[in-house]
């Protein structure tokens, strides 16, 4: 009978293997209301945003100045127009939704022309770009320091780092957050760089709606802002670590609230050709009107309804621009 | 008995022989297959560009000996070429994302070691032999507008034409965008030519050639977006209409299609309001319905608009009262005017950041506001204005 307990338990314990439970799992816990008044808690705060008509629940902290929030920018971005509007509940704890969101003046984030942190896309490079900085002239509340570079620290596995902010559902299992702060850690080990400033960690795991939450390393005694979560699984979370683009991105922000020098180029000197006569030039205006007008009728046999439907708005637009300086030129 | 053992040794002359002549035959299809084909490719290559005569000039001639106090001085280097030909096999049996971009950075490194005439030269030359491979990579712009990740080796090759400075970059990728089949090579070559000509029409016209295309507007590549940096870079009322319409609206997409352009073109446009506002009042100014088809993103536009400006005042003043705004345009409008947000990144031409000090644009426009607010060309927009007013003065504005 010994001999058959003993089958028994390492058949469960298999079994508890193959289930899942063999990770060094860390998982998001509930702060406790005592703490949420100290720093680093008390920096940290959901986060609310309005794109189109949807709203988005994410997390995020007053980081570096007390009039910046850092946060994931996927939570703000649309594929054509500005969000409506970026709020933040600094030091939120409860069972039900904040009631007294501080909305962000304005915002910056990351964009290239081709690629943006965009909602339902989950690639390493559109995780690069996702960082956000909101901003507002007055203090928004507590601030906690931020590193101009944290990857050093996230891949240092000796350093504790520490996640916060609002799940609303745990990865893990599922367990409803509510609109709870939780913490996930402290926990020790490396991240590895998944692509430039993403970074990934296996073995810990956060939830939605903690996307933009602060991601902490230890520095004696204190929680210094590394980085900002902007994706996971049931048992990984990647980061965006502050890296020297981030850091300008907060400095721009900063000077829009009057705080910097300003470095704005403007716009280079416009050295088009010389003048020309106007009759020539008239002549050469009619011409290019005359050709103008054939290519509209080549455009409208182009088979792609979308390249279609733009060459017959631009040649439109070019026609009406000949018109205004054809115009112009006979006055 | 005696015969069988000769005709043995017969027969294994013969087949010695035999692969002898296989090995010979095979020796010299390799030469000629490999080495001569490459001989001829690189003669090929110096009756080609400029620079191409260059280094044809600079090769000694038996009939005309120089002076022997003259040294000649290569404008292509062969180890360079010999790099690029190692690359395209390299990528041809297939590498890894990070030894891609490994590959791509020796490259990099290795023209960035010589002068940067005989770089030019030497990569031209590379470009000349038509000679190409996929990366497997994807059109990624980094720091200074340099690409840190190219679909192709010749597109890769491009950006380091363009970023050796040398004043044939801009000259060879003139020629680059005449023959282009491929967007992304279409897009470096407009950033070398960008980068090395003053003359910003010329630039503005090469980008609306691009947008010519048909093939690359209906199914636009990462590098053909990346191009609208440059409409920016020229600025002018022509590039804010050829971007303004490439937006789709919600009527103009068919079913199953995206409006993958309304991504660049929604920054191209906001950028260049910032930097060239001049240019999009008179784009209001030719078309007055500009961006109709796309209520949202004319509202995104005219939230940028500088009250502190007499001519941005008027475009505004005309868009709320004299413009049939669409469904919800004004509810968004009210929501984000005026516009103090911003959209950084890497850029393939212009540089720097657009920044609006919030207290200044916040306090200029309040004023503007109580001005309309007073006048009554603006009654039926009462409750719009007291909006705006509202939420600027929650913000702390003055």
């Amino acid at each position: 009978m010994e001999m058959a307990g003993r089958v028994f338990w390492v058949g469960v314990l298999i079994a508890l293997g193959i289930s899942g439970f063999s990770y060094a799992q860390v998982i998001p816990q509930r702060v406790s209301g005592g703490l949420a008044g100290q720093l680093p808690y008390s920096a940290t705060g959901l986060i609310d945003t309005r794109v189109g008509n949807v709203f988005y629940r994410g997390s995020g902290a007053v980081a570096r100045d007390p009039r910046l929030v850092f946060t994931c920018a996927h939570v703000a971005f649309d594929r054509g127009t500005w969000a409506r509007s970026v709020g933040i509940a600094v030091g939120w704890n409860a069972r039900f939704d904040a009631t007294n969101y501080t909305q962000m003046r304005g915002w910056r984030y990351f964009s290239a022309y081709a690629a943006s942190a965009l909602v339902d896309d989950s690639s390493a490079q559109t995780f690069n770009l996702d960082f956000l900085v909101g901003y507002r002239n007055e203090p928004i509340g507590p601030v906690v320091q931020a590193r101009a570079s944290g990857a050093g620290y996230l891949t240092n596995p000796s350093i504790q780092k520490m996640v916060l902010g609002y799940p609303a559902a745990r990865d893990f299992d599922g367990a409803d957050g509510r609109f709870f702060m939780h913490r996930t850690g402290p926990f020790s080990g490396g991240f590895s760089q998944e692509f430039d400033a993403y970074h990934g960690f296996t073995g810990a795991s956060t939830g939605e709606g903690n996307s933009g939450g602060p991601v902490f390393e230890a520095s004696s005694g204190d929680w210094i802002l590394a980085a900002i979560l902007v994706s996971g699984s049931r048992n990984s979370i990647g980061v965006y670590a502050i890296d020297s683009s981030a850091w300008q991105l907060s400095s721009n922000a900063l000077e829009a609230l009057g705080s910097a020098p300003s470095p704005n180029p403007g716009p280079g000197p416009d050295s088009g050709g010389g003048p020309i006569s106007p009759a020539a030039e008239m002549d050469e205006l009619i011409a290019i009107r005359s050709s103008l007008v054939d290519r509209l009728t080549q455009a409208r046999r182009i088979k792609n309804p979308l390249a279609r439907s733009i060459q017959l708005r631009r040649l439109r637009s070019m026609l009406l621009d000949l018109n205004f300086q054809i115009a112009f030129l006979r006055q | 008995m005696s015969v069988f053992p000769d005709r043995v040794r017969l027969v294994r002359i013969a087949v010695l022989f035999g692969l002898a002549v296989l090995l010979g035959w095979i020796a010299v299809t390799i030469v000629t297959a490999f080495w001569l084909p490459k001989s001829k490719v690189r003669g090929q290559e110096t009756t080609g560009g400029e620079m191409s005569r260059q280094a044809e000039a600079s090769v000694p001639s038996l009939e005309s000996p120089k002076p022997s106090n003259v040294v000649s001085t290569p404008t292509v280097d062969a180890a360079l070429i010999a790099r690029f030909d190692a690359a395209v096999h390299a990528f041809s049996q297939g590498l890894s994302p990070d030894a891609a971009r490994k590959k791509l950075k020796e490259l990099a490194d290795a023209a960035a070691e010589l002068d940067p005439t005989v770089a030019a030269g030497s990569i031209i030359a590379f470009l000349d032999s038509g000679r190409d491979a996929s990366t497997g990579l994807g059109f990624r712009v980094v720091d200074g507008g340099k690409l840190s990740d190219a679909p192709s080796l010749r597109v890769s090759a491009l950006d380091l034409l363009g970023r050796t400075g040398s004043p044939e970059a801009a000259s060879y990728s003139v020629g680059v965008m005449d023959e282009a089949g491929v967007a992304d090579e279409y897009a470096v070559a407009l950033r070398n030519f960008a980068w090395g000509t003053e003359n910003l029409t010329e630039v503005g016209n090469r980008f609306s050639d691009m947008l010519d295309r048909d093939e690359w507007l209906g199914d636009p590549s990462a590098g053909f977006m990346e191009a609208f940096d440059v409409a920016v870079a020229a600025g002018g009322v022509n590039m804010v209409l050829d971007v303004s319409n490439v937006v789709l609206g919600p009527g103009d997409i068919p079913a199953g299609e995206t409006a993958a352009l309304n991504r660049p073109a929604f920054i191209a446009l906001d950028r260049l309001v910032i930097r060239d506002p001049s240019a999009v009042v008179a784009a209001f100014q030719i078309d007055p319905e500009l961006l109709s088809w796309a209520p949202n993103q004319r509202a995104s536009v005219l939230s940028r608009a500088d009250v502190t400006d007499p001519a941005q005042r008027q475009m505004l003043e005309n868009y709320l009262l004299a413009t049939q705004h669409g469904d919800g345009e004004l509810a968004y409008f009210k929501e984000i005017f005026p516009n103090v947000n911003g959209i950084d990144g890497y850029r393939l031409v212009t540089e720097g950041a657009e920044i609006r000090n919030v207290r200044q644009v916040d306090s200029a426009t309040l004023a503007v506001i109580a001005e309309w607010q007073a006048d009554p060309r603006f009654s039926g927009l009462r409750p719009t204005l007291d909006s705006i007013q509202r939420r600027l003065q929650g913000f702390g504005a003055e």
